[in-house]
């Protein structure tokens, strides 16, 4: 095995290992009945790092897919391209009326969030929303996350 | 500075500066739309019984409603040129 596939294999186990904890953290914080509203807020400010992380570490696909060609790119990277931006500024903004609509961490450090009928009307909509988005993004991506999920196993000592 | 980070600054940058933008967005709605100030409750919510677990399985189902929409998408795009993976 070359250094170059060692990085590539230790830098798609990383980001196979970010997406697992992007998603069943999202999970949790999409769950606050289920959480409580203490952790859903603050776990968010966990989630964030690892939202951003989930980005830069994809940066490579995005500046290539962004950049432009003089070849028509396929319809499925088109849509994923369009789709992930709505995904993205979804995500920033049931995140920030979160942050406005705070019940717990905001006001636990002395914060009065202001909230007002149309960042709860946001944050509540756009976060049920963004469940389905986030549904159709991980199904259009399943490819990817199928073949890339089995370099993680461990492999048996004597394969 | 952690190298990864020095590595990654620029794609970070960007990535804070585009959230930024969209909240700036968002806030300038916010001024012209009319809103009313909410009561903000007690952040100890009573966690109870089939409502703790009705959270996670809506979640579930969302999601599962949402790959169920992508099924469509990719049958179409199948027949076409695979895309470009990320």
């Amino acid at each position: 095995m070359t250094t170059a596939s060692v990085h590539k294999r230790a830098s798609i186990t990383t980001r196979v290992w970010l997406d697992i904890a992007l998603f069943v953290g999202y999970v949790l914080l999409s769950a606050p009945q289920t959480t409580g509203i203490p952790f859903h807020e603050y776990f968010t400010v966990v989630f964030i790092p690892i939202f951003i992380a989930h980005i830069v570490l994809d940066w490579s696909w995005i500046s290539r897919v962004f950049r432009p060609s003089d070849r028509k790119r396929p319809a499925e990277t088109r849509f994923n391209r369009s789709f992930d931006i709505v995904l993205f500024v979804g995500m920033v903004v049931v995140i920030y009326s979160g942050f406005m609509v705070s019940e717990s961490i905001l006001p636990d450090f002395g914060i009065d969030p202001n909230a007002s009928s149309f960042w709860a009307g946001l944050h509540d909509a756009g976060g049920n929303l963004l469940i389905l988005l986030v549904g159709v993004h991980v199904a259009m991506h399943w490819p990817w996350i199928k073949r890339n999920i089995g370099r993680i196993r461990p492999k048996s000592a004597d394969a | 500075m952690s190298p990864w980070l020095s590595r990654n600054g620029v794609p970070i940058g960007l990535v804070v500066l585009a959230s930024l933008v969209v909240v700036a967005g968002f806030e300038l709605v916010d001024a012209f739309v009319v809103s009313t100030p909410v009561e903000v409750e007690d952040g100890e919510a009573d966690l109870a019984g089939i409502t703790s677990v009705a959270g996670l399985i809506k979640v579930a189902a969302f999601l599962g409603v949402g790959a169920l929409i992508a099924v469509p998408l990719r049958r179409r795009f199948r027949p076409q040129a695979q895309g470009e993976q990320r």
